[in-house]
C-alpha cells in the first residue's frame, strides 16, 4: 500500500500516525493484503455476498441463493422458521422503570453541557 | 493446596488416562467442582451464596494471574446476602442461585466498568445490564467483577489490554509465563484458576474457544443469533456472539438454557422453541457408548498440516476416544476452509472500522483536547485511545471498504464467505458434527514479538464456524501445564445442544483447576 493511500485512509478513520508508525503500518498492511491474495483466485461469479449468517446458514440453501425472498418479518419460533429474523420491535410495552434517564446517559460523556453532549465549537461566531 | 492426582492409584501414564482421570482429592469448600456443584451445595444448605461469593472475591483479590479488570465487592456481597435471605424465607431459587461469575469487560453490567481493555474507555461504566447478564442474574448468578481482554476483542494473546496482560494459570512452575489466549483472556484464566466456576466471554473469530483451549477449560460459541448481544460492545456485528467458559460441559448447557432466546432489544436473536423441545426430551442412558450413531466429520490430514505435533497427538487420541464411545468418523472436505483467515481479516476489520467510529470523544470515555476543531479533537482522542492492534485493524477495514478497493476485497470476501457457509451445509448432509483441534499450537509465551499474520493464522481453525454462524465448543483434552490442548466440535446451525452433549461425552465431569493440581502453593 502506498503512503498517499494510507494517509488518506488514516484521515478518513480520524487517526494520526507519526512517520515511524506510518512506515511500519504501511508495511504491515501491504504484507497482510499480499497474504490474502488467494481470495482473488476464487470464482465468485455465482456467489451472492453473505453479510450476516442468519439467513444463509440457518435457512438452508434455498435462502442462500435468494436471501431477500426470505427476509421477511416473523417471530419465527419453530425450527422450520429458524433463520428468519423477526421484525425489529419491542416485545413488551416500554417499562418506565427500564428507560434510561438522560442525566445518567450523560454520566459517561467526557464533557456534558446543560444536558447535552458538549463538543468543541464548530461554527465561527 | 493438595495435588488432585496424588491419591489416585498408579495407572498407565497414557495421555488418555491423564485426561480422564477423576478429580478426586481436589479442593474442598464452597467453590469446589463446577457451577452445578456450587449451586447444589447452596441449595442443600451445606454452603450459602455469601460464603461462595466471599471465597471467590478473596481469590480474585489475591489473584496472581491478573484476570480481573475490576471487582464489584460490595454489590456482589449485598446481592449474595439478599439471595440467602430469599432462600431462607422459602422463595423459589434459580439454577445458578448464589454462583459467583465473572464477565468480560465488553459486556455491560450496571455500575461496572466496561472498558473493553481500551485506554479510550478507561473509567467508563455501564448504566444498564446486558440481556445475558440480566438472565443469568435472574437465575441467581452473582457477578463478582469484569475480566481483562484484548482491546475490543482484537487479539489472541491477552496482551492487547491497557491494564496489563493476563498470565495463563497453566504455566509450568519456573517456566516463562504463557499466554492465556484471547481475547477472552481474563475470563478463561479466572475459570482455570478456580476463582469462579463460570465466566462470560465473547467470540467473534475464536475469542472464547481459543483461550478455553489454552487455559484448559470448556468454551462455547453459540449459533449466531442464539444468544442476544444486547449489551455486548460491538466489534464485528455479523460475527459477534456471547459465549460461556466453564469447568464442565454440563455448565455450558445450563448457561445456554438460561440465556438463549429472542430479545426485543436484539433483532438477530431468534426464539428458543427448538432448544426447549430438545431440553424437554428425555435423555437416554446410553451407558458406555454415549456417542453411538454420531457421525463425526474430520478433515483430511493435509488440511491440518500446520498443526503442532503434540496438539495433533491429543486430537488423534480424542478421535480414538470418540470412536470407542460409539462415534463413526467420516472424512469431510470444506474446499474454501483455507480461505477462512483471509475472509475474516477482511470482513471483521471492515465491520470494526464502522462499529468503532462511535468512539469520537463525544459520547463515551476519554477525550483528548487538541487543535481548535471538532475533527482535531476526535482525531487526537482516537489516536491516543486505541492501541496498535486496534489501529491496524481499523486501517485495514477502512482500506478494504474504500472506493477502488471495495470490490476486490470486501465484496469478494463476503462472497467467499458464502462459499464457505455452503461448504459447511454440504458437509452437514453427511455428518452430525465436525471435529478439529481448537488452536494449531499449545499456548505460546507472553511477550513474543511476532508478525501479526502469525497470530491471525493461529485463528485458522476457529474462524470458519464464526463466518458460517455455527455453534462450536472447545473441549479441554489435555490440561497439563504448558501442554494444554482443546478439541473443537462444530455443529450445524442451531445444534448447540448437540455439540455440548458430545463435549460432555468426550470429557465428562469437571476439569481440575490449578488449585486442584497444586498451582497455588
Amino acid at each position: 500500500m502506498d503512503r498517499d493511500t494510507l494517509r488518506r485512509e488514516v484521515r478518513l478513520a480520524r487517526l494520526a500516525l507519526d512517520p515511524d508508525r506510518e512506515q511500519s503500518l504501511s508495511a504491515d498492511l501491504a504484507r497482510i493484503l499480499a497474504a490474502f491474495e488467494s481470495l482473488q483466485e476464487v470464482d465468485v461469479s455465482d456467489l451472492a455476498p453473505l453479510h450476516h449468517p442468519l439467513h444463509a446458514s440457518l435457512a438452508g440453501p434455498a435462502a442462500a441463493t435468494s436471501p431477500a425472498s426470505r427476509d421477511v418479518g416473523t417471530q419465527g419460533t419453530d425450527t422450520s422458521r429458524v433463520g428468519i429474523s423477526r421484525r425489529d420491535s419491542r416485545i413488551a410495552p416500554p417499562d418506565p422503570a427500564s428507560t434510561i434517564d438522560r442525566s445518567r446517559l450523560l454520566e459517561g460523556a467526557p464533557e456534558p453541557i446543560d444536558g447535552h453532549f458538549g463538543v468543541p465549537r464548530t461554527i465561527e461566531q | 493446596m493438595s495435588d488432585a492426582t496424588s491419591n489416585d492409584a498408579p495407572e498407565p501414564a497414557s495421555d488418555r488416562a491423564r485426561e480422564h482421570r477423576s478429580n478426586s482429592g481436589g479442593e474442598q469448600g464452597p467453590l469446589a467442582g463446577d457451577a452445578h456443584d456450587v449451586a447444589r451445595r447452596i441449595a442443600d444448605g451445606d454452603s450459602c451464596a455469601e460464603e461462595a461469593v466471599a471465597a471467590a472475591l478473596e481469590r480474585a483479590r489475591t489473584d496472581p494471574f491478573g484476570c480481573f479488570e475490576s471487582l464489584a465487592e460490595e454489590p456482589a456481597l449485598e446481592r449474595a446476602r439478599e439471595l440467602d435471605r430469599a432462600r431462607s424465607s422459602g422463595a423459589n431459587t434459580g439454577p445458578l442461585h448464589g454462583v459467583p461469575i465473572a464477565i468480560k469487560s465488553n459486556i455491560c453490567a450496571q455500575g461496572q466498568p466496561t472498558t473493553c481493555g481500551s485506554r479510550l474507555l478507561s473509567g467508563h461504566s455501564s448504566i444498564y445490564d446486558a440481556t445475558v447478564v440480566e438472565r443469568l442474574a435472574a437465575a441467581g448468578a452473582i457477578v463478582i467483577g469484569t475480566t481483562r481482554m484484548d482491546e475490543f476483542g482484537m487479539g489472541s494473546s491477552g496482551e492487547n489490554c491497557v491494564s496489563g496482560a493476563t498470565t495463563n494459570p497453566r504455566t509450568p512452575h519456573g517456566a516463562a509465563a504463557l499466554a492465556p489466549g484471547g481475547s477472552s483472556s481474563g475470563s478463561a484464566a479466572a475459570v482455570a484458576s478456580g476463582i469462579v466456576p463460570l465466566a462470560l466471554g465473547s467470540d467473534t473469530g475464536g475469542s472464547v474457544r481459543q483461550p478455553a483451549a489454552f487455559c484448559g477449560v470448556f468454551g462455547h460459541k453459540p449459533t449466531w443469533g442464539r444468544v442476544s448481544r444486547h449489551g455486548l460492545v460491538a466489534f464485528a456485528s455479523s460475527l459477534d456472539t456471547v459465549g460461556a467458559l466453564s469447568r464442565s460441559a454440563r455448565d455450558l448447557e445450563l448457561v445456554l438454557s438460561t440465556v438463549a432466546g429472542s430479545d426485543g432489544r436484539d433483532s438477530t436473536a431468534f426464539a428458543r422453541t427448538d432448544l426447549d423441545h430438545e431440553l424437554a426430551e428425555p435423555r437416554l442412558d446410553d451407558g458406555d457408548r454415549p456417542l453411538a450413531g454420531l457421525r463425526m466429520g474430520v478433515f483430511d490430514e493435509a488440511e491440518l498440516a500446520d498443526v503442532d505435533a503434540h496438539v495433533m497427538e491429543q486430537f488423534t487420541h480424542t478421535l480414538d476416544r470418540a470412536r470407542e464411545l460409539g462415534a463413526e468418523l467420516v472424512p469431510v472436505d470444506l474446499p474454501h476452509h483455507r480461505h477462512g483467515v483471509a475472509v475474516y481479516y477482511v470482513l471483521a476489520p471492515a465491520e470494526a472500522s464502522s462499529n468503532l467510529a462511535r468512539y469520537d470523544g463525544v459520547r463515551y470515555g476519554q477525550r483528548v483536547e487538541a487543535g481548535s476543531s471538532l475533527e482535531d479533537m476526535m482525531t487526537a482522542t482516537r489516536t491516543a485511545g486505541f492501541g496498535p492492534e486496534v489501529t491496524r485493524r481499523i486501517l485495514l477495514g477502512t482500506h478494504v471498504l474504500s472506493s477502488g478497493y471495495y470490490e476486490a476485497w470486501f465484496d469478494r470476501a463476503a462472497r467467499v464467505r458464502r462459499a464457505l457457509a455452503r461448504d459447511f451445509e454440504t458437509a452437514f448432509e453427511s455428518v452430525d458434527i465436525i471435529a478439529t483441534p481448537t488452536a494449531p499450537t499449545p499456548p505460546f509465551a507472553l511477550g513474543e514479538d511476532v508478525d501479526p499474520l502469525v497470530r491471525y493464522r493461529g485463528d485458522a481453525l476457529t474462524i470458519p464456524a464464526s463466518l458460517a454462524g455455527l455453534p462450536a465448543v472447545s473441549v479441554p483434552v489435555d490440561v497439563e501445564p504448558g501442554r494444554t490442548v482443546g478439541v473443537q466440535l462444530i455443529g450445524p446451525a442451531t445444534a448447540d445442544l448437540r455439540v455440548l452433549r458430545a463435549a460432555e461425552a468426550l470429557r465428562p465431569g469437571a476439569v481440575p483447576t490449578t488449585r486442584d493440581t497444586g498451582g497455588h502453593e
